[in-house]
């Protein structure tokens, strides 16, 4: 009994060590996902001068949610000012609260009159993004292996005072 | 039982250091700390407790209150 304890324990805390990792890993992929359709909808307005709802598909790509998200409501609700449109989005809980609040000003932004102000806003919100895509790698290198280093260790010595 | 209790301090022994390493190695100096004085206190949890039976034997065995 002791020992199917102790094993648990030790499966649990390994398994905490690489569940912390991987967590890391899904924020850089998230945050590169963002990157890209930032550049996308970079491109539409700078390159094509597409319209609005033109701009933010290319943006969603094959399922950001957030920016689907915006598309239906301005469908919905064509009238509405760009804060209600972007207020409540369905962000990831993966980002942090600077992230969500540059990318909501990247989309407030993309509500302004001429394209130079749209494009303003894309390219700050690119720049930005660039600071919080090269930190997140820095950390998940410095920080993944340890997770799962110290999940292990944990593991062993769970095991070890359990057994 | 002693052998036991033995092979389980150097086995946390052994852990602790490992654990301090690692994170040394990843710059976290303060954490690496903290483990050593977590381990450290671990251990004389460990022998406080044993030095408790020894004790409480050696009052039995001589009939001391």
């Amino acid at each position: 009994m002791n020992g199917l304890l102790a094993l648990a324990a030790a499966g649990g805390c390994a398994a905490l060590g690489m569940s912390a990792s991987r967590r890391l890993a899904r924020r850089c992929t998230l945050l590169t996902a963002w990157d890209g359709a930032l550049l996308r909808m970079e491109g539409a307005v700078t390159h094509s001068g597409a319209g609005l709802t033109a701009v933010l598909k290319q943006g969603a790509g094959e399922g950001n949610a957030v920016l689907t998200e915006l598309i239906r409501r301005m469908e919905a609700s064509p009238a509405a000012s760009p804060e209600a449109l972007t207020d409540g989005l369905p962000w990831d809980e993966l980002l942090s609260s600077d992230e969500r609040e540059t990318l909501s000003a990247c989309l407030r932004g993309l509500f302004s009159p001429t394209l130079t102000q749209q494009a303003q806003a894309l390219a700050a919100a690119r720049d930005q993004w660039a600071v919080y895509l090269r930190r997140c790698r820095e950390k998940r290198e410095q920080d993944g292996k340890l997770y799962v280093s110290l999940g292990w260790l944990g593991g062993a010595a769970a095991f070890i005072l359990l057994c | 039982m002693q052998v036991e209790v033995l092979l389980r301090i150097a086995g946390v022994g052994l852990l602790v250091t490992a654990i301090c390493q690692v994170l040394t190695r990843a710059g976290r100096e303060e954490i690496a700390t903290l483990a050593t004085v977590a381990g450290i206190l671990l251990v004389l949890f460990i022998v406080v407790n044993l030095a408790g039976e020894l004790i409480a034997q050696v009052q039995a065995v001589f009939h001391l209150s």
